[in-house]
């Protein structure tokens, strides 16, 4: 009896809205669809966008059908209330016929009914994973932690294919992918996690693309998964004698985590050397050619995208050098303008001028201010994303640039005549 | 004879059958070592800790006549070398340099022979100079002459009023300048020429030396004028007793010459006080200890100075200079015993680029920028200097 007042409850939402498609044929042969009414002597049919009149002499015919939530209604009214599988059936037909709200309500009332009614659990995006069902999310957490614990048979047998299955999204997909090929690569399957890493490679987008394709390098050149590490890792271990887990320079499995990890590190540094070198080029022509410059710096930004691809905000101490040297290179600028600002200032308290040229002193003033506040701005967006390191950059330009607007106002209100 | 012949044929079939059987014996005694595994077992038992079972199993793999696997000589040479056998370690590292043609690993084999060959005779420490003199040298060290007397070598013209003095300071300074661009600054290279100037005694040292000290035995003068550019080191002879000093030919001519080659090496960069005047004081011979005793305590107690102020102070706003030195030369004593050569050097150069110690220590380790770095650090070098002070304490109470 409890059953049947929850269901008649779930009914009810189900059969909420309704409205009639009809067709309304003219005698030119245009073909309306909508509601159709008459009044007098005229026929209104109301569509989505609207509502037509047309005179009763203009119809050729009108056809009256049911709309998909009318036939949903009938068919509801035909199903077993209490059969999973005749629920099911209906409620992937409202799916298919885009009710999904229709659908959804009537899964959830199968969930009711039988929890584990297998094809609505998967119709809603659920796993079975070991006689349980998840949610994607929980599925993806499960996944992980049996990584963790080297549990690659059972991932690769029975829970990545289940995950791959209810992957619904793009980002979903690739993350089973993701998943699928670690799985693979920790259980020593290199040249399939190799492929994987490939096909993640290719269907990513950066900087995650960058970090695949360098994985997929990285064992191509080390077919058989071994990895010599140049150096001890992580880098840092020796210094701070830490207790975490390192490796040693010499050979190790590519298998390992933090193998794979020192082998992106020496990628990234392979990037940071190129992207140093650019820098240095781009010093040497700051003074003399700023648009190479600029391009320079670019490039060199290139490069430690890819770096930080590899390991993130490896690069980032460079990125905040080359913003520190555009803004030595703009405070030039800055400097400049603020000279001949006090030149032209200099002038009004000494020279006798004429309306005109006091007038035109005022506007060459107001220019010089414009093009300092137009510099500090520009000081301000190459300090953006640095804001720790560059804090007296930012300070300095929004302290002058505050000034700048206070002296703009005085010097306007001069041309305007206001004072 | 026609028995004869066919005797012939027969042993010859038959040591040609024996020969087959043998090597087919061989083959299928091979096949039977080899393991039905690839390198990964090799790389797990490596990893492990079974090196001898690694070193067997990599063995099996770089040995194959069927199927060799020339990158399997890295896991021996590890192996063996992580069992302390360095002398077999580089034979295995010599048979992968051999078969790999990646520059980088080539690298990498070189730089493991030559830690092998280090492991099995390491660098003595270097001896002070004055361990090296008796009673009668020091004494005819002390003496001093009417004229002067001028010596050179590659890099140094000394001028002194002793000509034993003159040789042994010119051979000192060679030897201490080669320990410091090679050991302490990871490889520098210090193509230039420095007089050196040995003044009889302090007063005689401070007329003549320039921008002398009052408190100091010796400086040293970098200065460019008109294009001339001086390199000079002073040093003072005798001490206030007339005895010949030790401690110039010991501590001062190696503190003064460090500080000369770095600052040639910064040129207008600016080279932080504890990084100049820590690598100053490990230049010297025989540090003294009582440093990185006060270190130790100055940490544990409340005269620290923090690891952040540390790294800024500079040479006039200093409040506890004893601490500082002090602290200084643990840091760098830290820094240099725990940083490979490669790291050190781009350390400095990073440095010399304009970066902050922290940023410099960062990028030369490779480490992403991170807020916690100098607190990890901090924490690391001040466990460090303490456990030191305590060992020395220690050492110095069973004395």
């Amino acid at each position: 009896m409890a059953r049947r007042v929850v269901l008649s409850g779930c009914l009810v939402a189900l059969l909420a809205p309704a409205s009639l498609a009809d067709k309304l044929i003219l005698t030119d042969g245009r073909t309306f669809t909508g509601t159709v009414a008459v009044e007098g002597e005229m026929v209104l049919i109301t569509v989505p966008y609207g509502t037509l009149r047309f005179a009763k002499a203009q119809v050729e015919r009108i056809e009256l059908k049911d709309t998909p939530e009318q036939e949903f209604r009938k068919k509801l009214g035909e199903v077993p209330l209490d059969d999973p599988n005749a629920l099911y059936g209906l409620a992937r037909w409202a799916d298919k016929n885009a009710l999904k709200r229709q659908a959804q309500d009537l899964y959830a009332l199968i969930l009711k009914l039988d929890p584990n009614h297998a094809p609505t659990r998967l119709a809603t995006g659920y796993v079975r994973v070991q006689q349980r069902w998840l949610t994607f999310d929980q599925a993806v957490q499960l996944t992980r932690g049996k990584l963790e614990a080297g549990s690659y048979a059972l991932l690769l047998e029975a829970i990545l294919p289940a995950l791959e299955a209810s992957g619904r999204t793009e980002a979903q997909q690739l993350e089973v992918l993701d998943l699928t090929a670690h799985t693979l690569l920790r259980s020593h399957q290199f040249n399939v996690a190799r492929q994987k890493f490939a096909e993640l490679a290719t269907r990513a987008e950066d900087p995650n693309a960058t970090r695949y394709a360098t994985i997929t390098a990285v064992l191509e050149s080390n077919p058989d998964g071994m990895y010599v590490l140049r150096e001890a890792y992580p880098p840092a271990a020796p210094l701070f004698g830490n207790s975490t887990e390192s490796l040693k320079p010499g050979p190790a499995s590519l298998a390992r985590p933090l193998v794979l990890e020192a082998a992106l590190l020496d990628r990234a540094k392979k990037d940071l050397a190129a992207g140093r070198g650019l820098m240095e080029e781009a010093q040497k022509l700051e003074r003399t050619d700023p648009d190479a410059t600029a391009q320079k710096y670019a490039l060199a930004g290139r490069a430690f995208d890819q770096a930080d691809a590899l390991v993130p905000d490896i690069a980032r101490s460079y990125r905040v050098e080359i913003a520190r040297r555009k803004i030595a290179v703009l405070r030039k600028d800055v400097q400049a303008n603020a000279e001949k600002f006090d030149d032209q200032m200099a002038k009004l308290g000494v020279q006798d001028l004429s309306p005109p040229a006091f007038k035109n002193l005022i506007l060459r003033m107001v220019h010089h201010l414009d093009s300092t506040r137009d510099d500090l701005q520009r000081v301000l967006g190459a300090a953006k994303g640095f804001p720790r390191e560059l804090v007296l950059e930012i300070k300095w330009a929004e302290l002058d640039l505050a000034r700048i607007e206070k002296m703009r106002m005085i010097l306007v209100s001069k041309l305007d005549g206001r004072d | 004879m026609v028995g004869t012949r066919r005797y012939i044929s027969c042993c010859a079939f038959l040591v040609g059958g024996l020969a087959l059987a043998g090597a087919v014996a061989d083959v299928s005694l091979l096949s039977s070592r080899l393991p039905p595994i690839d390198i990964q077992q090799a790389l797990t038992s490596l990893e492990q800790g079974a090196y001898a079972q690694a070193e067997k199993e990599a063995l099996a793999l770089a040995g194959s006549i069927t199927r060799p696997r020339p990158r399997a000589w890295s896991v021996v040479a590890a192996a063996r070398q992580r069992q302390g056998r360095f002398a077999s370690a580089a034979k295995a590292y010599r048979l992968f340099l051999a078969s790999t043609e990646s520059a980088e690993m080539r690298q990498f084999a070189l730089r493991q022979i030559e830690t092998c060959r280090r492991s099995l005779q390491p660098p003595a420490v270097p001896a002070a100079p004055s361990s090296r003199m008796d009673e009668d040298d020091l004494a005819e060290l002390a003496k001093v002459d009417d004229r002067t007397y001028t010596e050179s070598t590659e890099h140094f013209v000394v001028h002194t009023r002793n000509a034993k003095l003159a040789k042994v300071i010119a051979t000192e300074a060679e030897l201490a300048l080669n320990r410091i661009c090679g050991d302490i600054l990871a490889g520098q290279a210090y193509p230039h020429s420095v007089r050196i100037n040995v003044w009889p005694d302090h007063d005689t040292y401070l007329a003549n030396a320039a921008d002398a000290p009052e408190w100091a035995g010796g400086n040293f003068t970098f200065s460019v004028k008109d294009g001339l550019v001086t390199r000079q080191i002073d040093l003072t002879q005798r001490d206030t007793e007339g005895s010949f000093a030790v401690i110039m030919v010991d501590r001062v001519l190696p503190h003064e010459m460090c500080h000369l080659v770095l600052r040639e090496y910064f040129g207008d960069a600016a080279c932080p006080l504890f990084l100049n005047e820590g690598l100053a004081m490990m230049a010297e011979y025989a540090p003294e200890t009582r440093r990185l005793e006060l270190a130790g305590h100055a940490i544990a107690g409340k005269a620290r100075i923090s690891l952040q102020e540390l790294l800024v102070q500079r040479r006039y706003s200093l409040r506890r200079p004893s601490v500082f030195y002090a602290e200084a030369f643990s840091l760098i004593e830290f820094l240099h015993s725990r940083m490979t050569p490669e790291q050190l050097r781009s350390f400095l150069g990073h440095v010399k680029a304009g970066c902050t110690a922290c940023d410099a220590l960062q990028r030369s380790l490779y480490v992403p920028a991170s807020e916690s770095f100098l607190t990890s650090l901090a924490s690391a070098w001040e466990d460090h200097a303490v456990e030191q002070a305590q060992y020395i304490r220690a050492l110095a109470d069973r004395r």
